[in-house]
């Protein structure tokens, strides 16, 4: 049956041979690309990790401080453990999450696309606190992060450039500089405070984390 | 033989051919390709870099991880002060003299960096500096490393380290050299000479004080990581002043050691706490190392004026103008101090 065009087995082998080849090189170069390109949940669960890890250290009544870099335009959320509105993923423990920017569904967000680890506490309390220059004896983060529950932390706001900024917000947002968390650990409770220089998204509309509820 | 039947010989040679692929398949999946070291990654991106087309370069991530340490006594912890949920490398400080043992870890750590760099002569950010809106004279900067001490290590140790001192009057191992002369590619062995009268005239901002939160009655907040700074960052920095010449010659001016294209800046005293490079003007060219509310701790009482080593002038580069300074140094690892150094950030922390 030998015609002109043929495979037989004589012209078989070499062509195997070469689509083994192909199919190892494609894999080398799809290895290589993979480990020289950035994978950014990477950087989010190491993020994750560090402040697990330093939550963990904490003695019960002490306040951390501790530098960190999020990855830009991803929120730093927490819920607590009975808290309405809080991703699937933390099941039925408070959880600390980090997510991609989503202003409509912040909670969504989390669920589809976030990474989120879930803590021991029965509350918890993650927020983005708006340091105004000049105004630190007035306003002490410290003294804040103690009294968290306190009403008047909530109201108190700033204008600058026609707009409104507060100085508490549900929804904080990494920028990608190294920025600071305040932690503060009493009994069952865990309280984070995100430092920021401006709030990314002011003006009159504020964040709410559990748009759906 | 028969139509159809299929010889022994070509048998045997795709059972060879497939068996063949198998292992290497095996070896390719199964080969680390990361653990030919995080620094040999590290390395790789910044030559891929450097050396890209200027169109491509933006596209090429600097592979560079921050790499965390801590240095603990003997019997003590694994800073948790610090690195808690970073999993550092843990080096048990057994010797006689803990603080030069410090200022080793320290000193080496910091001419790692700028070998890794490329010693500052590659041009690693810049086309990024249109792209992240950078203006002249504004840093881009790599951590490459953040040396932790443990809580075991006393502060009367801490308040000994010396690095500066440690690189003028040790050799960089296996090279029969000090590290002076390393960073500056052998232009030097020592600093130049304090000059008083050249401190005088240069403005003192910092402050000495520690960083004590009060409450509002009036009452000391304990904080832990601001008590005492405990942790010392290795940073890489790069930026394009108008005139690198300039740079340099401010450099000399007040009180830094120049050899050549390379210099460090003036050891010890208050000069010592600012890196001088200032776009527009004539005169001097700053940017400052901010001290920030709680100055320096006890890790940095020496680090706080510990020298920066750095290179003025052609990059290698694809773009035909590379040129700048590139710097390396040791500070407080702090976010306000970090950010007023580094507006943008570069590799994972």
């Amino acid at each position: 049956m030998d015609k002109r065009g043929d495979i037989t087995l004589e012209n078989a082998l070499p062509f195997i041979i070469a689509v083994l080849g192909l199919v190892l090189l494609m894999f080398f170069i799809g290895r290589i690309f993979f480990e020289v390109t950035v994978d950014g949940s990477q950087n989010v669960t190491r993020t994750l990790d560090s402040l697990e890890g330093k939550i963990g250290a904490l003695e019960d009544g002490e306040i951390g401080r501790f530098p960190i870099q999020g990855a830009e335009d991803w929120y730093l959320l927490g819920w607590s453990k009975t808290e309405e509105g809080r991703p699937d993923k933390c099941f039925f423990e408070s959880c600390l999450c980090i997510c991609p920017k989503n202003y409509e569904n912040p909670s969504g967000s989390c669920q589809s696309k976030g990474f989120c680890r879930e803590l021991g506490f029965e509350d918890v309390r993650v927020l983005d606190f708006l340091k105004i220059k000049n105004k630190e004896m007035l306003v002490n983060e410290f003294e804040i992060i103690r009294d968290i529950e306190n009403p008047k932390y909530y109201v108190r706001a700033f204008w600058a450039k026609d707009s409104r900024y507060y100085l508490l917000d549900e929804c904080p947002l990494f920028d990608g500089s190294l920025e600071e968390v305040l932690v503060y650990k009493k009994d069952d409770s865990l309280v984070m405070l995100k430092i920021s220089e401006k709030q990314l998204f002011g003006g009159e509309a504020r964040c709410t984390k559990n748009k759906d509820v | 033989m028969k139509r159809g039947e299929i010889s022994s010989s070509y048998l045997i040679g795709i059972i060879l051919a497939v068996m063949g692929f198998l292992v290497v398949l095996g070896f390719l999946y199964g080969f680390d390709f990361l653990g030919f070291s995080e620094e040999e990654a590290c390395r790789l991106s910044v030559l891929t870099r450097a050396t890209s087309p200027e169109l491509a370069q933006s596209a090429v991530p600097l592979k560079c991880e921050t790499k965390k340490i801590c240095l603990t006594a003997r019997g003590g912890g694994d800073c948790s002060q610090n690195l808690a949920g970073e999993n550092p490398e843990v080096i048990k400080l057994s010797g006689d003299d803990i603080a030069k043992e410090i200022a080793k870890v320290s000193a080496d750590e910091m001419l790692n960096c700028w070998k890794l760099m490329g010693e500052g002569r590659l041009d690693l950010f810049g086309k990024f500096s249109d792209k992240v809106g950078l203006t002249t004279a504004q840093p881009a900067c790599v951590i490459c490393s953040r040396i932790a001490v443990d809580e075991s290590v006393s502060k009367d140790v801490l308040e000994r380290v010396d690095i500066n001192r440690y690189m003028r009057e040790n050799e960089v191992k296996g090279s029969g050299r000090n590290y002076i002369y390393a960073f500056t590619s052998g232009g030097v062995v020592s600093y130049a000479s304090r000059d008083l009268v050249t401190e005088s005239a240069f403005k003192e901002f910092s402050d000495d004080g520690e960083n004590r939160a009060k409450d509002v009655d009036g009452n000391e907040i304990v904080i832990r990581g601001d008590k005492e700074n405990r942790e010392l960052a290795i940073v890489f920095t790069q930026f394009i002043p108008p005139d690198t010449g300039e740079v340099l010659d401010n450099m000399l001016k007040f009180g830094g050691t120049v050899a050549g294209a390379t210099f460090l800046s003036p050891a010890g005293g208050p000069v010592a706490r600012f890196i001088v490079a200032n776009p527009g003007t004539s005169a001097l060219a700053a940017i400052a190392v901010a001290v920030v509310g709680g100055g320096y701790g006890y890790y940095n009482s020496y680090q706080g004026q510990l020298a920066a080593a750095g290179y003025c002038g052609k990059f290698t580069s694809n773009r035909e103008d590379a040129e700048g300074c590139s710097m390396v140094q040791g500070i407080n690892y702090r976010a306000e101090d970090i950010n007023a150094l580094c507006p943008q950030i570069q590799g994972r922390l």
